[in-house]
């Protein structure tokens, strides 16, 4: 047996920062793949073949109450998803922002992601989080690639579940 | 106070937390039933082990193809598999543990060693780990035996090894029941503790209750079509090591209730069972949803891999302590992985044609990881076998489990989709 001799620890409060960022940063990579495990699974094929004409376009998703230095999600659309870069787009299509505290986000994203994608399911979303400024998303010109994207988080009427 | 010992594990469990919340709120019904119950077992188990840390009792760092329900039951600490830290978090995060495999290359451990520990060796370097201990076999392979040293080497954490017998036999069993004695006493010394066999004793009445669910779950898996999903392969993988006592029994009860019913009712998950597959070795690790999609898109049930490749005796917990230690080391040395790798290759061989012929496997799937240097030798002698004793076709694929810049997600799907169009499925 090797006597126990251990290195010397950081201090106590740089650890405690430490475990708290890395949390963060670790539940923002955990969204990002829970959403592409959503989108891969569950994401009606039409909806995705539809991105065929955005491919390569990026989306990025920020969610500031993360209080971390990078706070974002970068989706590249495709027909063909693949798990989103924890970084800052160089040219984003769109950006969307979260705009709510830090112990909603998850919250927020059940209610998104569970919701449907017809008119009225689009039109509760845009009332609760558009127009309160709970999300919002820039430039406002680019309602088109906003709606693509969000066609392929909205998985509440997705066929392939019912099935 | 919670002085934070374990960081890679309070990350994992907030990504366990979150995606337990996430998937079981927006994923309706009978849809990914077995994730579900994966993932809830496993929070309540991180849950419990994290109060345990912040409790102070001692952080127990084990090798993942052993049952370590002997120390878990024998004594008061946090356990912390490393194998499954690593892979977990290559399944739930998008970076996975690759930065820390980086940390563990540039530190200058070999890059082609096993991720499933260059992961917590990299966390280690980072000061995110604070072992008090940490417990091995030498098995099931090169990469066990070389990666271990590293933790007495970089800060003397002190390392328990339990030396494992080449050959399978009474008289192996008799020696390394003596050495998960030795190995009981050393942690004890360790961590200043007296061994409660009483409490050992109680942890093994789950242990042997979840062998029994095991059993026919086994069983079940006989069914056409396969009750279970693909996915209950690599969540054993993860689960086996980590969860002990009676969170594997809930867990394994709770698998055996969602097959029972789909079994009653004779539908699949997903469809038309059109493909029956064995995977002789790993489950991809890194692709949580690689399983959903072989079963929602090409009707493949995924029946076995080497992981869920479990069938033991229960332990006689009638008699004496002795008889409990070889019961422990019988299961020791049949542990998957320590089972087929450890020693000669033929118990490799004839388990995978026993799964294929038993369970009317159509093909197999050998992924050839890049850690596993000594699994690589046999892929032509295995395919052979299937070919000739069972009439199936094995297609292998070279990748690192738990990370995916080896080969990606994608890459493997496209092999496994030619490979299935070539099968002949005339059942």
């Amino acid at each position: 047996m090797i006597n126990s001799t251990k290195t010397p620890n950081i201090n106590q409060i740089d650890r405690e920062e430490l475990a708290n960022r890395l949390i963060k940063e670790a539940t923002l990579q955990n969204f990002g793949r829970l959403l592409q495990i959503l989108i891969n699974t569950f994401t009606e094929k039409k909806y995705l073949q539809k991105l065929e004409k955005r491919e390569g376009q990026e989306v990025q998703i920020n969610f500031p109450a993360l209080n971390i230095k990078i706070n974002c999600l970068t989706f590249v659309l495709s027909k063909t998803p693949s798990d989103p870069y924890v970084r800052p787009s160089h040219n984003p299509r769109v950006e969307i922002t979260f705009n709510t505290r830090e112990d909603n986000i998850v919250e927020s994203l059940i209610d998104i992601v569970s919701s449907k994608y017809t008119f009225f399911g689009v039109i509760r979303l845009l009332f609760k989080y558009f127009l309160t400024g709970k999300i919002k998303y820039k430039p406002l010109k680019r309602l088109g690639t906003t709606l693509a994207t969000l066609r392929c988080f909205l998985i509440g009427n997705s066929k392939i579940l019912k099935e | 106070m919670n002085e934070h010992k374990i960081i890679p594990y309070e990350i994992l469990y907030e990504a366990v937390k979150n995606s337990e919340k996430i998937i079981c709120s927006t994923i309706p019904g009978d849809n990914m039933a077995i994730l579900k119950s994966f993932i809830k077992v496993m929070r309540l188990t991180m849950e419990k082990n994290i109060k345990k840390a912040e409790e102070g009792l001692p952080i127990i760092g084990h090798h993942f193809s052993f049952p370590f329900e002997l120390f878990f039951g024998t004594y008061e600490i946090t356990g912390v598999c490393v194998e499954v830290i690593s892979y977990l978090l290559a399944a739930l995060l998008t970076l996975g543990s690759e930065p820390y495999y980086d940390i563990a290359d540039n530190y200058g451990h070999p890059y082609h060693t096993c991720t499933s520990q260059k992961g917590v060796i990299g966390m280690t370097l980072d000061n995110l780990f604070e072992f008090d201990a940490i417990i091995t076999p030498t098995a099931p392979c090169d990469n066990t035996i070389a990666s271990y040293p590293f933790f007495p080497y970089y800060n003397n954490t002190p390392l328990i090894i339990g030396d494992m017998p080449i050959y399978h036999d009474q008289r192996s069993i008799n020696y390394f029941a003596r050495e998960m004695e030795s190995m009981v006493i050393e942690l004890g010394k360790i961590i200043d503790q007296e061994p409660d066999y009483e409490k050992l004793r109680r942890t093994l009445e789950y242990h042997n209750k979840a062998l029994e669910y095991q059993a026919e779950i086994n069983e079940l898996k006989k069914a056409i079509p396969c009750p279970f999903e693909s996915v209950l392969c690599p969540a054993l993988a993860r689960s086996v090591p980590i969860l002990h006592g009676d969170m594997i029994e809930l867990f394994l009860k709770e698998v055996l209730e969602i097959g029972k019913k789909r079994y009653r009712s004779g539908k699949r998950p997903y469809g038309e069972e059109k493909i029956r597959c064995v995977w002789p070795y790993m489950s991809v690790l890194f692709d949580i949803v690689l399983c959903e999609w072989m079963d929602r898109e090409l009707g493949m049930s995924v029946l076995f891999d080497m992981f869920s490749n479990s069938f033991f005796d229960p332990i006689d917990l009638s008699g004496d302590l002795e008889g409990i230690y070889k019961g422990l080391a019988k299961q020791a040395l049949n542990y998957p992985m320590t089972r087929q790798s450890q020693g000669m290759a033929d118990k490799m061989i004839e388990d995978s044609v026993f799964l294929c012929k038993e369970y009317q496997a159509d093909c197999a799937i050998f992924t050839s990881h890049i850690g596993c240097k000594q699994s690589v030798s046999l892929i032509q002698i295995l395919r052979e076998a299937l070919r000739e004793e069972v009439g199936i076709p094995m297609l292998s694929i070279d990748l690192d489990v738990g990370d995916k810049r080896f080969m990606s997600a994608q890459t493997i799907r496209k092999e496994i989709a030619n490979f299935v169009k070539t099968l002949n499925l005339d059942r």
